[in-house]
């Protein structure tokens, strides 16, 4: 196993607050909704998992040594592992369950296959082809085929939550500070406007006049 | 291929600016090295992004070029990776000239494709099989351009499979992660360039892969989401390489250089004077 400090990059004598900080940031970084139906899902579980073992280790080590006796949040990394297996409750034809199963396996060739022999095309072939496209990075034919799904079933949650998930624009880690640069035009009166604001509204004042 | 790929100057600390010239550098001299003088004007940022990406060790050297011939200017040196990623926009470059002649696109084609003819002769003895397979995807491309398919992702998929291919020599599941980040990456510029030339092929009445997908006259905000989208699944995939002495610029790249292009694009200034684009480059 590695060393549980250089995979939540800090230095052994890191104090208690920075690792919890590392760890948080990582799996921030790592969680899984970020990588939902993304091909390389399995390595940012897996990566995950180093992640809260090396965190279990740190804290585990630093408990039984020190006396003080520090039981805040031993095992804190169970607040982020969540289990990704979904739809494991599928009732439905035996060839879009062969299909799904080979989506998840991520043979995404076999799926792509057995769904384009399939000649009645309902909300459902149209959700798996989506979700076949989107698991090759086709994402503007996913959201189609998705979009399709829905209207021809609008009642189902699986398909609308794809959509949705579409219609957001995925869900990704982006570092602090990286948030729209480039495209945000800064409007200087309105952040004054702002802190003024904040600043009245802790009793101070930031521009007099207003 | 188009100099969408660049960090965000502004955001980037002196010592990582440095070590991206140095970068940029060392793939123009690799180019030399490979087809001389010529190759020097196919050098570009985005293949410069290849190399520190496909780079894992990173050592330094200085030299006199043409273009700094008093001052010796530090290069680098990425393990093979300088010379693969400089093979490949060699290979890329050619062929993208040799499209451009036979859609008689002019004198300027002609020339780039006689003066690179004998660094791609030489990069493609190397990596031939490299080469057949981006002649191979380009043609399907043509193809279906010629076709007016109207599937966006079915013609960005040829040109991104030439980038993924990029990733061929790697190993086990850095070759997964590279491949999936490349592919995406090949999107993103393949549709910022098509939004790019979506008034100029309209004139001309040349097929536009995003003007077939979204019309004419595109409501912006729909190409803006699938940006995002591409741009947020090749964060993905960078997020699981390992740390190396690039990662403050190919972060900077990822997560601000690729913003400010999309940005730039989807309003209309990308590649216009500086003077005029200030807000995002």
């Amino acid at each position: 196993m590695k060393d549980p400090y250089s995979v939540l990059g800090v230095s052994p004598n890191a104090s208690e607050d920075e690792i919890k900080k590392a760890y948080r940031d990582l799996a921030r970084k790592y969680h899984p909704d970020n990588y939902q139906d993304n091909p390389l899902a399995d390595l940012a579980q897996e990566k995950m998992k180093e992640i809260n073992e090396a965190y279990d280790a740190v804290s585990k080590g630093r408990t039984s040594q020190s006396s003080s006796g520090y039981s805040g949040s031993a095992s804190a990394s169970e607040e982020y592992s969540r289990s990704t297996s979904s739809g494991t409750g599928y009732t439905g034809s035996s060839v879009y369950a062969e299909i799904r199963q080979a989506i998840r396996r991520g043979d995404i060739n076999a799926a792509k296959q057995m769904l384009e022999g399939i000649r009645r095309r309902d909300a459902e072939w149209y959700f798996l082809m989506g979700s076949v496209d989107y698991k090759r990075g086709w994402i503007d034919e996913a959201e189609r085929n998705y979009r399709m799904a829905v209207s021809m079933d609008p009642s189902n949650q699986e398909y609308r939550q794809a959509l949705q998930y579409m219609n957001a624009g995925g869900s990704f880690y982006r570092p602090a500070g990286s948030a729209n640069i480039g495209r945000q035009s800064l409007n200087c009166c309105g952040n004054l406007l702002l802190a003024d604001c904040c600043c009245e509204c802790l009793g101070g004042d930031l521009v007099p006049c207003c | 291929m188009f100099g969408y790929v660049r960090p965000l100057k502004a955001e980037l600390k002196v010592k990582d600016y440095e070590l991206f010239k140095a970068a940029y550098c060392g793939l123009c001299h690799a180019m030399k090295k490979r087809c001389g003088i010529a190759g020097r004007f196919a050098v570009n940022y985005d293949f410069t992004f290849l190399a520190m990406l496909l780079g894992d060790e990173c050592e330094m050297y200085s030299r006199r070029c043409i273009a700094s011939p008093f001052v010796k200017k530090n290069c680098c040196r990425c393990g093979t990776a300088m010379d693969r990623a400089a093979d490949m926009s060699v290979i890329l470059a050619y062929l993208k000239a040799d499209d451009a002649v036979r859609d008689r696109e002019g004198f300027r084609y002609r020339l780039a494709r006689m003066a690179l003819h004998r660094g791609y002769v030489r990069a493609s003895r190397e990596r031939g099989e490299f080469a057949l397979f981006c002649r191979e995807r380009l043609k399907e491309l043509a193809l279906l351009e010629e076709k007016r398919n109207p599937s966006l992702d079915e013609n960005a998929d040829k040109f991104a499979s030439v980038l993924a291919q990029a990733a061929q020599d790697e190993k086990g599941d850095r070759k997964r992660i590279l491949g999936q980040l490349l592919y995406q990456l090949g999107r993103f510029i393949y549709i910022a360039d098509a939004v790019c030339d979506m008034e100029q092929d309209a004139k001309a009445g040349r097929f536009n892969a995003v003007a077939a997908r979204y019309g004419e006259k595109p409501d912006m905000s729909g190409i803006e989401r699938l940006l995002d989208h591409t741009r947020g699944l090749i964060s993905s995939a960078y997020e699981l390489l390992d740390a190396t002495e690039y990662t403050p610029v190919l972060e900077n790249i990822i997560y601000l250089g690729l913003p400010a292009a999309a940005a730039a694009v989807l309003d209309g200034s990308f590649g216009l004077p500086r003077k005029k684009t200030k807000e995002h480059l």
